[in-house]
């Protein structure tokens, strides 16, 4: 089952950009897309253009973060900010939730503390692991991993479902197990969230060819539309490839100004200061604003979901709560 | 003088023989040639491209009993602490940690380099890994365990494995090929080094030096 997919719609960043003094900000603004949409519903920033809708799946991806500085602090205050008018209650980390010693003190200081706003207010992380962290943060409960290093993940609104992916250790069962969950799961969105990116301009790490090789063959035979990664500290937004949209999200706290290489791969990138991506899917069309600290979007736009060419693509059920299913 | 004729005949044959030679080359397999009558694989051995001599299959056999008496022991001991829940604090799991550790270096007081990693056990994870890294997709596997391979203090068997050090992605690729471990045990790069570590206890169980050339 193959689907289409494209970007449209992007949303005039180039006039947020001017008032932010960002460089990199190389979109034009159009006024179509969610921008008349997001007219309707006023939200923490005037800058922040998110449908906002009722029955919308709401969610922010987070990468690179718990390293206990100021700039994961901050951050933290731009999402708690952002979570007061646009209700997202979930979070999806891509990992190095931890960086260093990661005793007891570690958790409270490089996660608890700094969103405590939003665990108060009832969002939920759901973590992929990074390089940076334990193979014990599956048994941690605000991470609501089940105990596995790599589970999915089904949303409470809409028809979405995230495959949460342990790329440092690619081991023969974990394959095995996505290529069945994917191709069994039902949703009309399949978003798969993990550390290492199959696609990065980073001078650091850039793009990770071994497990490319591995997972896009997968996520392309079974309809997986949009990849969350992290591990290269910066926002990008990639090309599509091979149908699929690759974000990098791994400026949550941990930082590389510049580290973005002319690669060709860039449809959007932004190294400056670090970002989350705010996300709301609402049928066909996904929503996303790339969020700096300070409060500027950096990039947005909206995905839209093709109509799959199987037709006999298993019509997804409502779900009435978050549910999970993987593997230790 | 040459004559025209043989000049071009000769010149013929040796182009030929040439591109022969190189598609020769290019046709060699990354992996050694399977024999006809190959030994049976180890059932550990999740690798279809390899096949092992009667050696090195007693050697993977002897690992892999030797994996299995530690994993053993590991969920003996582990039994005997409180069992870390799905929903446990980090005062918990930072307890069980530590615990889980301290347990298995008292048991496995005067363990040493090459209880696990024998000696041709370690020839076979270097043929193994060099093999595989020299491979078509060597490139990329040798950068994949390169990215974030710091430095960092001399490892020891049965003691921790540092904190605060990043993990080394181990490649799809290798870990297709090297023996199956249980729950909690993996295979990790340190430098050159590959490490046997046990997971939920951050303890170097055994690692074998200068797995990659």
């Amino acid at each position: 089952m193959k689907s289409t997919w494209r970007i449209r719609g992007l949303i005039p960043v180039f006039l947020a950009a001017l008032s932010l003094g960002c460089m990199d900000c190389s979109h034009a603004p159009k006024q179509t897309g969610p921008a008349t949409v997001a007219e309707e519903q006023t939200l923490a920033s005037g800058l922040v253009q998110l449908p906002n809708a009722k029955d919308s799946f709401k969610f922010a991806v987070l990468g690179d973060f718990g390293d206990g500085t100021q700039r994961q602090y901050d951050l933290a205050k731009e999402m708690a900010k952002l979570q007061q008018t646009f209700k997202f209650e979930t979070v999806i980390t891509v990992g190095d939730n931890i960086y260093g010693r990661q005793r007891a003190q570690d958790f409270k200081a490089k996660f608890e503390i700094p969103y405590k706003p939003l665990l108060d207010a009832g969002v939920k992380f759901y973590a992929a692991l990074g390089n940076h962290d334990i193979r014990e943060q599956p048994s941690y409960k605000l991470f609501n991993m089940e105990g596995k290093l790599y589970y999915s993940l089904k949303a409470p609104q809409q028809s979405v479902r995230f495959f949460m992916l342990d790329s440092n250790y690619m081991s023969p069962e974990q394959v095995d197990w996505i290529k069945s969950e994917v191709k069994g799961a039902g949703e009309d969105w399949k978003i798969a969230a993990f550390h290492h990116p199959l696609y990065s301009s980073g001078g650091r790490h850039g793009s990770d060819t071994g497990l490319r090789d591995k997972l896009e063959p997968i996520f392309m035979d079974n309809g997986v539309s949009v990849v969350f990664t992290g591990h290269d500290h910066f926002y990008e937004r990639i090309k599509p490839q091979h149908g699929i949209i690759y974000f990098v999200c791994g400026s949550g706290g941990e930082l590389a100004p510049g580290d973005i290489r002319p690669t060709g791969l860039t449809d959007k990138g932004y190294d400056q200061t670090c970002t989350f991506l705010a996300v709301e899917i609402l049928g066909d069309k996904m929503y996303f604003n790339a969020i700096r600290t300070g409060g500027g979007v950096v990039d947005s736009g909206i995905i839209e979901r093709g109509k799959p060419i199987d037709s006999k693509a298993p019509a997804a059920a409502p779900a009435p709560k978050t549910q999970t299913s993987g593997r230790r | 003088m040459t004559h025209p004729v043989r000049f071009f005949a000769v010149s013929g044959v040796i182009v030929a023989l040439a591109i022969a030679g190189i598609y020769a080359i290019k046709a060699q397999p990354d992996e050694p040639q399977s024999t006809e009558n190959p030994p049976a694989q180890p059932k550990s051995m999740d690798n279809r491209q390899l096949q092992l001599g009667e050696t090195a299959t007693a050697d993977v056999k002897l690992f892999d009993a030797q994996v299995k008496k530690y994993a053993d022991m590991h969920k003996q001991l582990e039994g005997n602490l409180d069992a870390l829940s799905a929903n446990s604090t980090p005062e918990e799991i930072d307890a069980h940690r530590t615990e889980l550790r301290a347990a298995i270096k008292t048991a496995r007081v005067g363990a040493k380099r090459g209880d696990l990693f024998t000696p041709g056990m370690e020839t076979l994870v270097r043929t193994l890994c060099n093999t595989k890294s020299q491979g078509s997709d060597g490139k990329e596997i040798k950068e994949t365990i390169m990215d974030e391979n710091v430095k960092m203090p001399d490892i020891a068997v049965n003691e921790h494995y540092p904190d605060g050090v990043p993990v080394t992605t181990m490649p799809a690729q290798l870990l297709e090929t090297l023996p199956k471990l249980p729950e909690y045990m993996e295979y990790h790069f340190v430098g050159k080094k590959l490490v046997l570590v046990d997971a939920a206890a951050g303890l170097v169980v055994d690692f074998t030096p200068d797995v990659l050339q």
